[in-house]
């Protein structure tokens, strides 16, 4: 089943700035699809589109089979949630507990099901014990996270976020990715590291306003002249296989440490 | 922090207990009440009750202190501005109400959570548009305090020191031009803030999970504030004291 269908979406901003063109693509429920682009690509800007934030001056957007427009977005919105890519535009409230309780109450579930929604959304996200903190004394891992619970309180069906691990650290980073890849939803990941995107995501969809490209990683990490187009850089043990290629070593590409380890022992055991 | 201090202290204080509809029916009606007074003994009186509840509330001292000092500094403006026209007594007066008012709503947001306030404001049919623009006051002004907070510190560590006199217009140019960019900050962070607003289910009314539900205690703020507006009124038309 297909969670969302984006045909030919166009929008420009009132300056004139073209954001999105003529963009197609689509994913199917349960996946996990990154948007990588570079900065200014106007990932944000689709984001909010398929959120139903802004929408499109050309072509159609379907969320789970339903036309998004106007009338429908508000209801639509109800199966969907934005993780923004600064947390302090997203948390609102003073108190953690009562800001990941904001999408909820604003629902109109019963107390008791917005209490354990709460609490199992500070469970899950490593955020037990901060529910009384004032959100902005919390570091920006923290926030981060803070803002992934607000919207996984809400249950969404579909969840999109907009640079999840930019300005985190690498504990931040290596926690955050931990959350996210214990989460089941389909899921839509705007990224301009190609390394978050392979760590979260299954395959991906390349734009530069308008669309790039679109595959697995193995078939995009060997598109030199698409990663170049789109200024993404692979992931240096990638690229330290490429370098071996261009020698003669050709041993395959790996796209994270493990693999190129599995390689490298197979490699060298063959050999001995 | 401000956004700490906002709602920190209203679940703490004594008059949680309170339905906000009480709170804002009886506080409000004493402000009312206060703003109204002509003599110099109600006038006392009210500032009298005001700081009293205030005491009675449970706030921290140096929280009220503080944020009643930000009050006086109104009070001396009326005081100054009515002084050549009115007297030193007229003056005095003008003072005393500015303060009390400001103690008894400065009791009524220190002691209601701001969303349930809001929530029982729109219950007195409050102007929705009103509501909303409260809202986004309270969630703004903080943008305006830290996008200002950056720029300074930004400007500081580029060496920037300013304010040695009013002669430096160089100086006044920077702060005017900063001031200008804090602004336009804001409003784009303002955007960012209502498109997330809008992404977590907000469409104009303010939901809270606190059940607005009168209770004695309700009752007996309410008798109290009526009390004290009837004995000021009394004192006010001369027929006390």
């Amino acid at each position: 089943m297909t969670s969302i269908s984006v045909r030919n979406v166009s929008y420009r901003y009132e300056d004139g700035t073209l954001a999105v063109d003529r963009l197609s693509f689509e994913v199917a429920k349960g996946e996990r699809v990154a948007v990588l682009g570079p900065n200014g690509a106007g990932k944000s800007t689709l984001f909010e589109l398929l959120m139903g934030l802004r929408f499109p001056q050309q072509g159609s957007i379907h969320i789970m089979g339903e036309d998004l427009h106007g009338g429908s977005a508000s209801r639509l919105r109800r199966h969907m949630g934005l993780v923004f890519q600064d947390p302090d535009d997203q948390i609102f409230m003073p108190r953690v507990w009562d800001d990941i309780a904001f999408g909820p109450i604003n629902m109109g579930l019963p107390e008791d099901v917005v209490r354990a929604n709460v609490h199992r959304t500070l469970e899950s996200t490593g955020l037990a014990g901060f529910d009384g903190r004032a959100p902005h004394n919390l570091s920006r891992g923290e926030k981060k996270r803070v803002a992934i619970a607000g919207v996984l309180a809400m249950e969404p069906d579909i969840m999109f976020l907009d640079e999840p691990t930019a300005e985190l650290d690498c504990q931040g980073r290596r926690d955050l990715i931990g959350v996210l890849n214990d989460l089941h939803t389909t899921m839509l990941v705007a990224t301009h590291e190609v390394q978050t995107a392979l760590e979260i995501t299954d395959r991906a969809v390349v734009i530069d306003h308008s669309k790039l490209g679109e595959g697995t990683y193995p078939e995009l990490l060997s598109n030199k002249d698409l990663l170049d187009r789109a200024s993404l850089d692979a992931p240096s043990i990638t690229r330290l296989f490429e370098l071996l290629e261009k020698d003669g070593i050709s041993l395959g590409r790996p796209t994270s440490v493990e693999q190129a380890a599995e390689i490298l022992r197979k490699a060298l055991l063959s050999r001995s | 922090m401000l956004h700490d201090a906002l709602d920190f202290y209203a679940t703490r204080s004594r008059f949680i207990i309170l339905d906000p509809r009480s709170k804002l029916a009886g506080l409000l009606a004493l402000t009312v009440t206060t703003a109204l007074l002509t003599q110099l003994a109600p006038m006392l009186a009210s500032l009298g009750v005001s700081v009293a509840l205030l005491a009675a509330s449970g706030l921290p001292i140096r929280h009220t202190a503080r944020r009643l000092s930000y009050i006086g500094v109104f009070a001396g403006f009326a005081f100054i501005s009515v002084l050549p026209f009115g007297g030193v007594w007229r003056a005095l007066g003008t003072s005393i109400r500015v303060i009390a008012c400001g103690a008894y709503v400065l009791l009524l947001s220190s002691v209601t959570p701001s969303f349930d306030l809001v929530r029982a404001l729109r219950f007195f049919r409050f102007p929705p548009i009103l509501c909303e623009m409260l809202i986004f006051l309270y969630r703004y002004l903080f943008l305006f305090a830290e996008e200002n907070e950056r720029m300074a510190a930004a400007r500081k560590a580029r060496g920037f020191r300013a304010g040695n006199s009013l002669l430096d217009r160089r100086g006044l140019g920077i702060l005017a031009s900063s001031a200008g960019a804090v602004l336009y900050r804001a409003y784009h962070r303002g955007m960012a803030v209502s498109r997330t607003l809008a992404a977590r289910g907000y469409e104009g009314n303010v939901r809270t999970l606190t059940q607005f539900r009168l209770k004695a205690y309700d009752l007996a703020f309410l008798a109290f504030a009526g009390a004290t507006i009837l004995s000021l009124s009394l004192l006010q038309l001369g027929v006390m004291g």
